[in-house]
């Protein structure tokens, strides 16, 4: 995918694409290929996670937004040649069921078999990347370490049950954003959230 | 030949006076407006107990506002992005591990600014050691050791050109290291990655501020006060937010004594996932307690004993 095209689908996502170009847009994500849509679901995913509209993370969009896509063709893509002057309507119908779909997408991720993202750590499509970058997309499957049972949870984080986890790794950010930025523990907040893992 | 030696006498006598005049405090500022205020692209390792893991990093600042991604490079990927109102937190798997916080204001603000030197020497003392060399950078060393038990000390080592902290050591009353991160690779204003793509729908994704909600956080007192400090600490900000589940607001106190901070949360509890105890997260710790049906969570990078002082010592205000 190239830059253009990247920024043709962010601005999709944005509602400020053109009735035209998002005609065109639409048609072409119907027979995407894996890298547009991997595109796609991120920045809809990242939309939305922000926005607090999904709670899941995908494991494989790309997947899930071509299932969605496949099974809404006589929308996103039309054989039947619509008439010039009703090309605005149609367009705006056809970014609405775009945007529908892809929210539709975020909470059935929650239900991805392990297994089902295989692969699908790969470069942002697209997206010059000088080599420092690392080109891993946040989208593989999980071992998650099993909680022993009447072991301390000082200490160990992920020994706690997931609710627990997810409060207060809010509650850790929370207090990393609003506590104020320094440097003492190095230039980067939240680092025990990316960090933390398999203890 | 006399005055060559007068000389270079004298270049040595500057070089140490430079040396000399250093002021830990001025450096600490400088590396935490440096921290906010720079473009930086990096890998660094982080260490915490036995483990190790690599990570990189890419934060620029854009018409004032800070936009960040942090990604694992060890282990399964997991990734941070920021943006100037909206931290995610994106990790694999079909397990829930997205978190969101949102920031009220666009920039944050060091916990140092409001400290005095004075206060800040009473709890710790601050030396600076030989300079050394880290990812390939000349760095000042500052060693900065606790008064107390109630802290942690602090091994830091500030890139003389940029004023970035290249590593950072957090030190317990022994010395022995709880927890450490370095830099190994680091480019600073030049030839960043640029992250706009990836943050574009973060951008245009502003979480909408709920007007209603700030000026409740303002005009509402606390409902909950401290009957003693633990030493040194003092109450750098509070926040009400409503909770999504329940009529219930969460009170936040955020402490700080200049380096180090604490945050203690008081929420009702509804009897599920309550914190039992003490718990760690790199290197963050945490306990939890309850008072008066309610449940009351300390989080910060300091030892355990300092939060249970903070959860004892919390108590219903007066009306």
């Amino acid at each position: 995918m190239n830059e253009q095209q990247a920024e043709q689908l962010s601005v999709l996502l944005d509602g400020e694409l053109g009735p035209a170009q998002t005609d065109q847009l639409a048609q072409r994500l119907a027979t995407a290929d894996r890298e547009v849509l991997d595109t796609f679901g991120r920045y809809r995913l990242i939309g939305d996670s922000i926005r607090g509209e999904a709670d899941i993370v995908a494991v494989d969009v790309a997947e899930r937004v071509r299932a969605r896509l496949a099974e809404e063709p006589t929308v996103l893509a039309p054989k039947r040649r619509i008439p010039a002057w009703m090309r605005p309507a149609a367009g705006v119908a056809i970014a609405a069921s775009v945007a529908a779909t892809a929210i539709f997408v975020a909470p059935q991720l929650a239900q991805v078999q392990p297994g089902a993202g295989e692969g699908a750590v790969r470069q942002l499509a697209g997206a010059p990347v000088p080599a420092m970058a690392p080109t891993l997309v946040a989208s593989q499957p999980v071992t998650k370490p099993t909680p022993q049972a009447g072991r301390s949870v000082a200490g160990n984080w992920r020994a706690l049950n997931d609710d627990v986890q997810q409060r207060l790794n809010r509650l850790v950010i929370e207090h990393q954003e609003f506590g104020g930025r320094s440097g003492i523990n190095g230039p980067v907040p939240h680092i025990g959230l990316v960090s933390y893992d398999r203890r | 030949m006399r005055r060559i030696a007068a000389t270079v006498t004298g270049l040595l006598l500057l070089t140490t006076a430079a040396a000399g005049d250093i002021d830990p405090r001025e450096l600490l500022d400088r590396m935490n407006e440096a921290v906010r205020d720079l473009d930086y692209e990096g890998r660094f390792v982080v260490q915490s107990g036995s483990q190790l893991d690599a990570m990189y990093i890419v934060h620029r600042v854009d018409e004032g506002a800070e936009k960040e991604r942090v990604v694992s490079l060890t282990g399964q990927p997991r990734e941070i992005i920021r943006s100037g109102e909206a931290v995610a937190c994106l990790t694999p798997g079909s397990d829930r591990h997205i978190n969101v916080g949102r920031r009220e204001h666009g920039r944050t603000v060091s916990p140092l600014r409001g400290v005095s030197a004075e206060q800040l020497e009473r709890f710790y003392r601050m030396q600076l050691l030989e300079p050394e060399r880290v990812a390939g950078r000349e760095a000042h060393q500052l060693l900065i050791e606790p008064s107390d038990d109630l802290r942690f000390g602090y091994r830091l080592f500030i890139d003389k050109q940029s004023d970035l902290p290249l590593r950072s050591m957090m030190l317990d009353t022994d010395r022995q290291v709880v927890s450490q991160m370095m830099f190994t690779e680091l480019r600073v204003n030049r030839g960043i990655t640029p992250i706009e793509r990836d943050l574009s729908a973060m951008q245009l994704a502003r979480p909408e501020t709920d007007v209603l909600q700030l000026h409740y956080q303002r005009l509402s007192p606390p409902a909950w006060t401290f009957s003693d400090l633990p030493a040194g600490f003092h109450l750098n900000a509070h926040r009400r937010t409503p909770l999504p589940s329940s009529d219930g607001v969460r009170e936040h106190f955020i402490f700080t004594d200049g380096l180090a901070t604490v945050s203690v949360y008081v929420q009702p509890a509804d009897g599920t996932a309550t914190l039992p105890g003490a718990s760690r997260l790199g290197s963050a710790n945490a306990v939890g307690r309850l008072v008066a049906d309610h449940e009351v969570i300390a989080v910060g990078e300091v030892p355990t004993k300092t939060l249970q002082l903070f959860a004892e010592r919390l108590q219903a205000a007066e009306r």
